[in-house]
């Protein structure tokens, strides 16, 4: 009998200080952020006012936002078409049995991961100086490009920002589908082969239909990410940037709450982003149909 | 696994090590703690004035209080005051004394109560309302007139020039009494690689309240597409670089544009009295090789008005601070008093708001960075004509963000036309009080 | 015969262009690193100077002096706070994590999956929606700039959960638990000293505190938020507090970005097997 008691109770007492954690800094927030955000809450001095979902309806009209919405979008179709497929590539080019320092590849690849954030955002501000900086001295001028201003040039600034996110990004992606890569049988790659197909053949039937658990995994994450980028573009665009061009989500949420003091509206902004990111991951799943594949 | 484990005691000892390091390199940098009771928390974005605020501590220290010492954090601009509001929202982590930007005023006095001690009363009793420069003293009132801050530089815009340049040219102030003088001296010294000046954003604003106009009218409204100057100058600036070749512009990082100083690619700046501690600053090697002369004037000004006025910062105590009589004490000692305005003079260069300082002979010294120039002699003179600024609660919205960061540049790239710019901006700001 | 050398040639040809490709993107990923840490050995006279050079033309250490004797900020004190969050949020971070993962992994409670799935639900929803409440709470429990600010709130994962259940799943034989019972050990003794104690779960958790090192060290958005005084400020906050200056020596950010990246590269060297399996981690299962 005092067996059955201990292992009935056991797990509750392992499970209880997560849960408590879990309860106190995400369950709470996450919904206290909502109640919030049907409230205009200015500040801690002023009364909180109830508006209901007005502060999600402002947020169609609110220029800035929208800036927000365009730019962090972008860049998350950046990530996806972009960094994705350079990623993928050169996860191909290393798998190759031929070629060798495999380890050199995945551990250089990986280091820009290790950043933080902060530290890459000095350390770009400096490469993408218009007159002293390394990508329009050692790049742009040897290929006859002109001399940029990338920080400034509101066109230039999204561009910008993608080349710190493939920089950092396009490692651990590589990574990622060398996972992938690896676990594909040889046997299948062998069967292709000798049916004589063409090597890109043989990537479109063979090899990506057999990547598409990692490339969904990869997808979601990558989109997930562009709505969390926060310290590259708020430090290299100095808040939004010129015109804004520069505006992502999180930045304008940051704003919002920490420089406004405006703490409803932020936490409308919030929750519109995991609405967003909801959607966009079902979505790009459904697209890529991995519902039916493992259900 | 073993590999793995083994491996693991190596990181773990690495960390400890760190942290050990670290922790005793900080606690071997600590210098003797202060009193407790007696130390001041100050808050700045100025390396210059975080350097007079240690030394006024220095000075001041044994008079206000035993073991009276001061920690004065430096801070980003934009950064400080992003900080400083959200800790006088919520009383965590605000200083004793902090600096705001004349710019910034405005945005903290949308808060009730108002994060700041109102120091009105204190200011009458010592006597000290009618030694400050009104029109700086006005810059951190509300609407009532209640005084929360204390100036510290009357701000006067020069002229600073390559001296030994024009000395090499045989030009002297006496050739750029009008901006049209300037136009001409500088279509003879100008080429491809060297230019009169760059553009920044702050130069219209600058040259805006050199012609009596300004961003905001009397009334605190927007004026920028209703009062012709604005436009007017604004066209001028452009026309420096597009008619008569004689203005670059500045590049977007500080340390990018001191480095074209450095290389001399432009002759001349303008800026208040805080740019002649940044010369000293950031270009330390260029030692005897500015001067500094009252601005031209516009040709059509009767007054002939030679300066302008740009910038400014106040010092405030926080209404979070459980010392607020010893920051006062310590603000009193050091910006309310002749000796103090004139060390702040010595070290930054900023020139006294605080009349009672400008007999002293201390302001009217040699000043070997400037090739042996008076420049307090200067200041004190175009400070005289200094224009009248007005305060408005979106002055920081068109300062910080709207002109510099978005109309002006468009302006410069040629994607929108000064006028249309103008008008937007003016929208803009009136979009905010609807 | 001919065509067997057209088809080495061929692929000779492919080989080459493949090393091109790969040693180009070795350069671009390692470039930044080369360029942040010679430019932490020049003044800002060096750097901004035309034509700009790689190597520092007389290499100074003045930027590393200036920080560590904190003239600007004082970086050793925000490395001190840096690592005792680290440390605090790891050691939190595996032992909750890891009594969780066993009560999932070898209990059978009512619940149970639901449970499960609500916290694996956790991991979408995107942090950054829970930080005005959390600056909230923080600010009523009079915790704003403190090290347990920053520490705690990120110490509760639900990968770790995630992860260490997988392991303690698959390599923790009930059996071996069985017999601990039987030989009269208490529930928890069987978890702290048996369990824990095995390789592969031992294994497990150091991937989880390798992965909770790098992202607590590199946090900025929490951390910017819940520090307010320069004396709590984490390096990463730190730094960032430096750009924008009106003063600003380059050479010093540089020689600060490379002194906050050097531990993380040390850790890296160390066990650079351990980074990639935890970075890899949530890939296997795809």
């Amino acid at each position: 009998m005092r067996w059955h008691t201990r292992l009935k109770v056991a797990p509750f007492l392992f499970l209880a200080p997560y849960l408590v954690g879990l309860f106190l800094f995400w369950i709470y927030p996450v919904a206290y952020a909502f109640y919030l955000s049907l409230f205009r809450v200015r500040g801690l001095w002023e009364t909180p006012t109830f508006v209901g979902l007005k502060n999600y309806f402002n947020l169609f009209s609110d220029q800035r936002f929208l800036s927000a919405l365009a730019n962090t979008s972008i860049y998350a179709a950046a990530s996806v078409f972009i960094i994705l497929a350079c990623a993928l590539s050169l996860a191909l080019l290393i798998h190759h049995p031929k070629v060798r320092y495999k380890h050199l590849f995945r551990t250089t690849y990986f280091l820009p991961m290790l950043t933080s954030g902060v530290v890459i955002a000095i350390m770009f501000a400096l490469i993408f100086d218009q007159e002293y900086g390394a990508l329009n001295n050692y790049v742009m001028a040897p290929l006859g490009l002109g001399n940029i201003r990338w920080l400034r040039d509101p066109s230039f600034v999204m561009p910008s920002i993608i080349i710190v996110g493939l920089w950092k990004f396009t490692g651990i992606n590589t990574l990622y589908f060398l996972v992938g890569l690896q676990n594909i049988p040889d046997d299948v790659r062998e069967a292709a082969i000798i049916d004589g197909t063409s090597p890109v053949q043989r990537f479109v039937y063979v090899v990506l239909p057999m990547l598409k658990p990692i490339l969904t995994f990869v997808v979601v994450l990558a989109i997930v990410g562009s709505f969390q980028m926060f310290a590259e573009p708020y430090l290299l665009a100095s808040g939004g940037g010129p015109q804004d061009s520069g505006l992502f989500m999180t930045v304008y949420l940051y704003i919002t709450a920490f420089q406004q003091v405006e703490f409803g509206y932020a936490s409308a902004i919030g929750y519109t982003m995991v609405f967003i990111i909801f959607g966009l991951s079902l979505l790009q799943m459904k697209l890529m149909g991995t519902f039916k594949e493992d259900g | 696994m073993t590999g793995t484990v083994r491996s693991f005691r190596g990181l773990a000892m690495v960390f400890v090590v760190l942290v050990l390091a670290s922790g005793l390199g900080y606690a071997g940098a600590q210098r003797e703690a202060a009193a407790p009771d007696a130390e001041l928390e100050i808050w700045t974005f100025v390396d210059t004035h975080a350097r007079w605020f240690r030394e006024m501590a220095e000075v001041f220290g044994p008079e206000i209080a035993p073991g009276f010492a001061v920690d004065v954090s430096v801070v980003a601009y934009s950064e400080m005051h992003d900080r400083l509001l959200v800790s006088l929202q919520t009383g965590i982590g605000a200083p004793d004394i902090s600096d705001v930007e004349q710019g910034r005023f405005g945005s903290f006095l949308r808060d009730r109560p108002i994060g700041f001690v109102d120091l009105t009363e204190r200011l009458e009793q010592g006597g000290h309302l009618d030694d400050i420069v009104a029109s700086r003293l006005s810059l951190y009132q509300d609407a009532e007139g209640r005084a929360y801050g204390i100036e510290h530089a009357l701000t006067p815009v020069v002229l600073y020039y390559r001296a030994d340049v024009f000395d090499e040219h045989g030009i002297t102030p006496d050739d750029l009494q009008t901006w049209d003088d300037f136009v001409r001296v500088g279509m003879e010294l100008s080429d491809d690689t060297r230019r009169m000046f760059a553009l920044e954003p702050g130069y219209l604003t600058i040259l805006l309240r050199q012609r009596g106009s300004g961003w905001f009218d009397e009334q605190g409204r927007i004026q920028a597409d209703t009062d012709p100057v604005i436009l007017d100058t604004l066209e001028w600036l452009l026309a420096m670089r597009d008619d008569y070749g004689i203005a670059g512009e500045r590049a977007d990082e500080d340390a990018a544009h001191y480095a074209a100083l450095r290389e001399g690619r432009y002759l001349t700046q303008l800026g208040a009295d805080w740019f002649a501690g940044f010369f000293k600053d950031n270009l330390p090697e260029m030692q005897g090789q500015w001067r500094a002369m009252p601005l031209p004037v516009w040709p059509d000004d009767p007054e002939r008005r030679n300066t302008s006025v740009f910038g400014g910062t106040g010092a405030t105590i926080t209404r979070f601070s459980e010392k607020e009589d010893l920051a006062w004490s310590f603000l009193e000692a050091s910006m309310l008093s002749i000796e103090g305005n004139v060390r702040r003079f010595e070290l930054t260069n900023l020139f006294p708001p605080y009349i009672p300082a400008w007999d002293d002979e201390r302001l009217y010294q040699a000043d070997p960075y400037f090739d042996g120039q008076v420049l307090g002699r200067l200041f004190a003179e175009v400070g005289a004509n200094a224009p009248k600024q007005n305060q408005a609660v979106h002055l920081t919205m068109v300062h910080s963000t709207l002109w510099p960061e978005n109309y002006w540049l468009d302006v410069l790239d040629g994607r929108m036309e000064p006028r249309a710019a103008l008008e937007r901006l003016a929208n803009d700001v009136r979009a905010r009080d609807n | 015969m001919r065509a067997w050398s057209r088809h080495r040639a061929a692929s000779t040809a492919w080989l080459s262009v493949s090393y091109i490709i790969l040693f180009t993107a070795l350069i671009v990923a390692a470039f930044p690193f080369l360029w942040m840490f010679l430019s932490s050995f020049k003044t800002n006279p060096q750097i901004y100077r035309i034509p700009i050079t790689l190597l520092p033309p007389s290499p100074t250490v003045e930027n590393y002096t200036m920080l560590l004797t904190g003239q600007h900020i004082p970086f050793l004190r925000q490395f001190f706070n840096s690592s005792v969050i680290a440390a605090i949020r790891i050691t939190v971070n595996l032992l909750a994590c890891s009594a969780a993962a066993y009560a999932f992994a070898k209990y059978t409670f009512p619940l149970q999956n639901v449970l499960f799935m609500l916290i694996i639900g956790f991991l979408m929803i995107p942090p950054q929606i829970t930080v005005v409440p959390l600056f909230l709470l923080m600010n009523s429990f009079g915790w704003l700039d403190t090290i347990q600010a920053v520490a705690l709130p990120g110490a509760f994962t639900a990968f770790g959960v995630f992860l260490l259940r997988q392991v303690m799943v698959s390599s923790v034989p009930l059996e071996i638990i069985e017999s601990a019972r039987m030989d009269g050990a208490s529930e928890f003794r069987t978890f702290v000293q048996l369990v824990l104690r095995l390789p592969a779960v031992s294994s497990g958790m150091i991937v989880l505190a390798t992965l909770t090192f790098v992202a607590t060290w590199n946090e900025y958005f929490w951390p910017v938020i819940a520090l307010r005084s320069s004396s709590k400020f984490t390096l990463p906050v730190g730094l960032a507090s430096l750009v924008g200056m009106y003063r600003v020596e380059y050479g010093m950010l540089m020689a600060g970005g490379f002194m906050a990246v050097f531990p993380v590269m040390l850790f890296f060297i160390f066990g650079r097997k351990t980074f990639m399996q935890g970075f890899t981690a949530g890939a296997v299962k795809g």
